[in-house]
């Protein structure tokens, strides 16, 4: 399950991303509590996934970092998100949409 | 300038991903600890579940497409590798190349130092060479009478000179002795091409003359090779052939001696029959004339026919016969120099362009078809098709797989050029001594003429790239 779990993230983790990075400037130590935190331990990202995500969606200009003082004193590299970043956001959010509608679609009329 | 930033800000890049990931780290480790576990623990702990830093590090950069060089250097030595496995068809890309460049640049650089640098005198367009042209004698040159009766053809010329390329001197006083190119001419010499010394003066009309002091000019070459740039050099005597010379000035760098650029000291030429005999020895001379404004060389070559008609009908009978069928001959200077290697070099220039051409059209060819060709669509596009589709296949942007095409084009193309480079250097060398007024190495021409066959290269290798970006990866990886 561990596996499936982790390939089923890989596709939908830059969404996730931007779509936490979206509630405000975040760290990416925070990222991955938050995805853990919201996705009720079901999701845990490993930091050789979250990083390289985090530095190729900044790398497309959907996010942007910054250093600054985090919540315990230390400066933090935080992300936020960009305009591009945010209308790339829609974009994967209608085609989740359409995608998990589709799935959910066939699911029941498969019954 | 996204990408030049970054490569100055690398170092301060890779001390911030440090400082990311151990910020993460350490708050991993902290929260443990406020979970209630011992510190070493916690430690271990959130060690374990990083994994490897330095891997952690490296797929973080490998995200960043951003860093141009270090792509470009991968690029570089991928297509090496590529061509490495590609022996014959790297030996034949390159082999054409080489010779498409090697041709076109050295006799680009020859045509250019040739046809198009102005000639280094005053007003050039109004020189002409004239001469009477002996068809049976197949002679073009003036008699030394002939030379004064048309400096008197003022509604042709303002001026006429006669000069004689041709001794060489035996210099002796100075070290070991050497042999120098030598020319005379006559004193107006430099007021006709418009030449003033860049020290000193040039000859007074008692000094052409049979009898009088020695007196000699220097190229500004002979000046700093021989003479070590003596700035005292103006009045000393200087012993050629054993006789000695009074140097009176030093010609500017530019100047070039008529019809052998090569000639280093000048002495008057001190012609002194003006009149016809056969009693006395009559020198031939070669003469240059500055046009009056307006006067066609046509229009002084018939001027320089009439009066030659005159000034023969006083010849003796014996010589008067000779003279029969003879032309006058006023050509403009440029085309006297230069004029009869002009066709010739531009067929060649052609010629070897074509070969260019035909080089890059080669290379475009062979990034194509290279490889075995498989089914239809591949073979229709080539190896290279099937390449460029899986990589696409593989999540690579089409920025990166046109890169990485036109990279292992450069290196084809980079690597044709420091062959034909040196070939063009050589053959220009070769041609330099062979015609008249070529230089063997002109680096304008050289850097012009490999930064124009960069970008044809480029075009070349960029034209399959955009052929093969169009395969439809799914048919692609089929057939792989």
């Amino acid at each position: 399950m561990t596996q499936e779990k982790s390939e089923f993230l890989k596709g939908t983790l830059d969404m996730l991303i931007l779509k936490i990075v979206a509630l405000g400037p975040i760290h990416g130590y925070a990222i991955s509590q938050r995805i853990q935190q919201i996705s009720k331990d079901f999701f845990q990202v490993p930091q050789g996934s979250l990083y390289p995500a985090l530095h190729r969606l900044e790398d497309r200009g959907w996010l942007a970092g910054d250093w600054r003082e985090s919540e315990t004193g230390r400066e933090a590299k935080f992300y936020a998100l960009t305009r591009k970043g945010r209308r790339q956001l829609e974009t994967e959010l209608v085609y989740w949409e359409r995608l998990s509608d589709a799935v959910a679609l066939i699911l029941r009329t498969a019954e | 300038m996204h990408w030049l930033r970054r490569i100055f800000h690398k170092e301060q890049a890779e001390k911030h991903l440090d400082a990311e990931l151990r910020f993460h780290l350490e708050r991993q480790v902290s929260d443990y600890v406020a979970a209630g576990m011992p510190p070493e623990e916690a430690r271990r702990r959130a060690h374990l579940d990083f994994g490897g830093l330095e891997s952690i590090k490296q797929q973080t950069r490998e995200a960043r497409r951003g860093n141009f060089i270090e792509i470009l250097r991968q690029d570089v030595r991928y297509g090496f590798r590529m061509l490495g496995k590609n022996p014959g068809f790297t030996t034949v890309a390159v082999l054409t190349l080489a010779l498409g460049i090697g041709g076109t640049t050295a006799i680009f650089s020859v045509v250019s130092s040739a046809l198009l640098r102005p000639l280094p005198y005053h007003d050039p367009a109004q020189l002409v060479w004239v001469a009477d042209e002996n068809p049976r004698a197949h002679m073009t040159v003036v008699l030394e009478s002939d030379y004064f009766a048309y400096q008197q053809l003022k509604g042709a010329f303002q001026d006429v000179a006669a000069y004689e390329p041709g001794e060489t001197h035996a210099l002796t006083g100075f070290g070991d002795a050497v042999r120098l190119n030598g020319g005379a001419v006559t004193y107006n010499f430099f007021d006709v091409l418009g030449v003033l010394p860049q020290m000193g003066r040039s000859f007074l009309p008692e000094e052409d003359r049979a009898g009088v002091a020695h007196t000699v000019l220097l190229t500004d070459a002979c000046w700093r090779q021989h003479f070590s740039s003596d700035p005292h050099i103006i009045g000393r005597s200087i012993a050629l052939d054993n006789e000695s010379y009074s140097v009176i000035g030093v010609l500017p760098p530019q100047f070039e001696f008529l019809d052998n650029p090569r000639i280093e000291v000048i002495v008057p030429l001190a012609l002194q029959n003006r009149e016809i005999s056969i009693t006395k020895p009559m020198r031939l001379v070669r003469a240059v004339a500055r046009l009056r404004q307006g006067i066609t060389p046509l229009a002084a070559a018939a001027n320089v026919d009439a009066a030659n008609q005159r000034i023969w009908a006083g010849y003796p009978p014996s010589w008067a016969g000779m003279m029969e069928g003879t032309r006058a001959q006023v050509l403009p200077l440029r085309e006297h120099l230069v004029g009869k290697a002009q066709p010739a070099l531009l067929v060649l220039l052609a010629a070897v362009a074509s070969v260019l051409l035909i080089a890059c059209l080669n290379i475009a060819n062979l990034q194509l078809a290279r490889g075995v060709s498989r089914e239809k669509e591949i073979a229709i596009r080539g190896a290279l098709g099937a390449e460029v589709a899986i990589r696409m296949a593989l999540g690579a942007e089409p920025r990166d797989v046109l890169w990485m095409i036109l990279s292992r084009g450069l290196v084809l193309a980079a690597t044709g050029l420091v062959f034909g480079l040196t070939g063009a250097f050589a053959l220009t060398r070769l041609l330099g001594t062979l015609l008249y007024r070529v230089r063997p190495s002109d680096p304008a021409t050289f850097v012009g003429v490999t930064l124009a066959l960069l970008a044809v290269a480029l075009a070349a290798c960029w034209i399959p790239a955009r052929r093969a970006m169009r395969v439809d990866p799914m048919v692609a990886l089929r057939y792989e």
